[in-house]
């Protein structure tokens, strides 16, 4: 036990434990952000939430990179990124997400760790935290975490896997195989494992009890006990605009170059774009084509478009190109669509 | 009141300092380090060097104990021992930087830094990436050596000033590309091990800035240890054959060094340390970050300290520049004065300089007159025997004020100091000559040199 805790559990003045009744991301992490802003001094709150069929990634990650954002949206999932750093996550309804967001002077990830910890091993599984902000059972891992420090108020927010459908998390987070040169922080693979595998009688409920169970009783504290409905705050409605947008959830890549290749019948083709903000800012076509001068033309109209598949095919369909250049147009219009873009 | 959150970038001597300033002003502190808090200067320049300079001046004193009827025979240098107390003194040094920095409560992170945006800073780290928000940011992550375009340069083997503090065995001819401070320096450490050495410079002097006589002095001194000094050379290419061959062109003819080991000192230049400058739309200017005369860049909240805004690449004015960005951060109105700042040169003997140099004087159109005074006319010096040097002082011929000042001799680091404090505060050269100096030591030949700028010096008499 952490040796912290009596220090912490004197200084608390207010405790909360908040459910979210929606499985939209950008809803949760909206209203994630919202309690961060609005954490009282001295106040803990446990927040847990759930997502349906979606992939988040960390704040510094590139969507395209570590995601297969075409195949999950085509799906009707949805892609989200958090405040929070470190690598990209899947969340359907067998995984249920965790939060402590407290005022910075309560902030110990010891004690919050045993809160999860506590409650996993309840239903006699023996978890323990690995070296790289893991939770373990049996070496295999079923809870990744992350941290966010802010200036007042600090989270510590992670994932637990209950019964979550690794097929879809496997799909999902395949990274691309384009040649992708970034900053920013990639993905680590990890074994992983359903804490229902380890044992049958555990649901996302009866996880949700546990660990209301054990924040109260590691904190010492009678939590006030809410069900929130994030749509209905205007101030988180107002921040789940940002968490939909494509400006934060592509747009906050760190700046990355991708590189294209393809063999066409009317020659070899190299595309390469670098990228701000999800914005093309340089671009760059070699071809042993015979057609130059139509290749510069394309290169030079990819420039300042955003990084969407519907902006880059009208950008070369507008490059004025005679009738027997059709082909090369639509060649790469079709090649391009088959891309992560 | 909310306590600022500041987040510094970098653990060398301008992040640190700043760190440690901004937590005595109130400031809540993150600092991110990617390897060793007290950076190049602690860890791989300024100190590890001074600590060869010391072993190599304690066994030049050795050989030359017999005049002060000291007999010593067989002294010889064991490198291991060399470089292992080198590596003690550092370790003593990084672990007293660790230990101010907790005392001050600064938030030390070790990892590699980006920023995310304007308020917030993501640090990966050995267990993972952290994202911090924070109100301020400084941007301190240094220098790196600066690699000129000579075919061969990334041959293996080629040392750079980091793995030259690191020759456990001595080679017995070493090149040293570069005769700036850092080469000139490594050339006078290991003549004084024994190793034979020759430099190669690619403008018409060494030691760039500094004043003439002194670099000719500094010249003549070398000839005496043995160091060959080429300068108006350009090294074409290195390669490896067993030795290292260095070609090099000097006045259209083609000369070729044949030498055991070869040392890259053609200087640093700016690393942004891999922070994604052009996403928050930084402003640079040449290779450094663009800032104001409060170290502010073009974005309010972003400060940049150190060599990474290109000014001048030394410690001192890094933990200077790291001063003043947080005291304008926490409120208070200062400015960066890059006009006296004192360098130093650890050669044998030392060279240190203030202000303007003569040949600045004369560029500048300054109706000025110089005071001169050698070494080895002081006492103190005498007994030492550490002869070879002078001083020279030039004021304002009219004012009187004084405007820069040139040393080369025995502790010329250490004396260096009273001439700065009197021309940062515009003290005309009567202040010196008033005030007393102690006897014997060897800061009377200031005393003398500034007699010698008006009336003449009392212990010396100028023969024409």
């Amino acid at each position: 036990m952490s040796e912290l805790i009596d220090k912490i559990k004197n200084r608390i003045n207010s405790a909360r434990l908040i459910y979210s009744d929606s499985y939209n991301p950008w809803y949760n992490l909206a209203l994630e952000e919202y309690l961060l802003n609005n954490t009282k001094k001295n106040e803990v709150m446990l927040y847990l939430w759930q997502n349906d069929n979606t992939v988040v990634i960390g704040r510094n990650q590139n969507a395209w990179k570590e995601c297969n954002c075409r195949l999950l949206e085509n799906n009707d999932g949805k892609l989200a990124r958090r405040l929070s750093g470190g690598g990209a996550v899947y969340h359907d309804l067998g995984n249920l997400n965790f939060t402590f967001i407290m005022d910075k002077n309560l902030y110990d990830i010891h004690t919050q760790l045993e809160v999860i910890l506590e409650a996993v091993k309840d239903s006699n599984i023996d978890a323990e935290f690995s070296g790289r902000n893991d939770l373990v059972a049996s070496d295999r891992k079923f809870s990744g975490n992350a941290f966010y420090y802010g200036t007042n108020s600090s989270y510590h927010h992670g994932t637990i896997l209950v019964d979550t459908n690794f097929e879809n998390m496997v799909n999902y987070l395949q990274v691309s195989k384009e040649k992708i040169q970034s900053k920013g922080i990639k993905s680590v693979k990890s074994r992983v494992v359903n804490l229902k595998e380890l044992n049958s009688s555990v649901t996302v409920d009866k996880m949700k009890k546990e660990l209301a169970k054990y924040f109260k009783e590691i904190y010492g504290v009678e939590p006030k006990k809410e069900v929130i409905s994030p749509n209905e705050i205007k101030e988180v409605s107002k921040l789940k605009d940002k968490y939909s947008s494509w400006d934060w959830r592509y747009g906050q890549a760190p700046d990355f170059d991708i590189t294209y290749e393809k063999r066409f019948d009317w020659g070899d083709i190299q595309l390469g774009l670098s990228l701000t903000k999800g914005k093309i800012t340089e671009s760059k076509i070699y071809s042993d084509a015979m057609n130059a001068d139509l290749i510069e033309d394309i290169a030079k109209n990819l420039k300042d478009c955003q990084f969407k598949i519907d902006e880059i095919t009208n950008a070369i369909n507008n490059v004025k190109h005679s009738k027997d250049e059709e082909e090369i147009i639509r060649n790469l219009i079709d090649w391009l669509k088959e891309k992560r873009i | 009141m909310k306590k600022k959150v500041i987040t510094i970038i970098g653990g060398g001597t301008g992040g640190y300092v700043a760190a440690i300033r901004a937590a005595q002003l109130g400031a809540e502190v993150n600092l991110i380090e990617k390897e060793k808090v007290g950076g190049t200067c602690l860890n791989w320049g300024c100190i590890p060097t001074k600590a060869l300079v010391y072993s190599a001046k304690t066994y030049s004193d050795i050989q030359n104990a017999r005049r002060f009827g000291i007999e010593v025979e067989d002294a010889s240098v064991n490198m291991k021992r060399v470089i292992k107390n080198k590596d003690g003194i550092v370790k003593q040094l990084v672990g007293g930087v660790e230990f101010l920095l907790k005392k001050h409560k600064v938030n030390v992170i070790q990892g590699t830094a980006d920023i995310v945006d304007k308020k917030t800073v993501s640090v990966d780290t050995k267990k993972g990436e952290e994202v911090l928000k924070t109100d301020y940011i400084i941007i301190a992550t240094g220098s790196n050596v600066k690699k000129v375009p000579i075919k061969g340069i990334d041959t293996e083997g080629i040392l750079t000033s980091k793995e030259a503090l690191d020759l456990k065995d001595l080679p017995e001819s070493l090149a040293i590309i570069g005769g700036g401070v850092i080469g000139m320096e490594f050339a006078f450490i290991y003549s004084a091990f024994g190793v034979d050495i020759k430099v190669v410079e690619y403008l018409d002097d060494i030691l760039p800035g500094v004043d003439k006589e002194i670099t000719n002095e500094l010249r003549s001194i070398a000839k005496r240890e043995r160091i060959k000094i080429t300068t108006g050379a350009q090294v074409t290419e290195i390669k490896k054959d067993g030795n290292f061959s260095v070609k090099y062109i000097k006045k259209d003819e083609e000369d070729i060094l044949d030498v055991e080991k070869v040392l890259i000192a053609t200087g640093r230049e700016p690393s942004f340390g891999g922070l994604s400058l052009d996403k928050l739309g930084i402003e640079t200017e040449g290779n450094a970050i663009k800032v104001d005369d409060t170290l502010q860049t073009n974005l309010d909240n972003i400060y940049a300290v150190g060599d990474v805004t290109g000014k001048i690449l030394l410690a001192h004015v890094a933990s200077h520049q790291g001063i003043i960005a947080v005291e304008n951060i926490m409120g208070q109105e200062k400015k960066v004065d890059y006009d006296v700042v004192p360098s130093a040169i650890f050669t044998k003997p030392e060279i240190a300089t203030v202000g303007l140099t003569e040949e600045e004087a004369v560029e500048k159109d300054i109706d000025f007159t110089v005071g001169k005074f050698p070494f080895r006319a002081n006492g103190k010096i005498k007994t030492m025997n550490k002869r070879k040097g002078f001083i020279k002082i030039i004021i304002d011929k009219n004012t009187h004020q004084i405007l820069g000042s040139s040393i080369i001799g025995v502790h010329a680091t250490d004396l260096i100091h009273e001439l700065t404090l009197a021309i940062k505060n515009e003290l005309k050269i009567e202040d010196v000559i008033e005030t007393i100096h102690a006897h014997p030591t060897t800061s009377e030949v200031i005393h003398e040199a500034a007699l010698d700028t008006i009336g003449g010096a009392l212990h010396y008499v100028r023969i024409n």
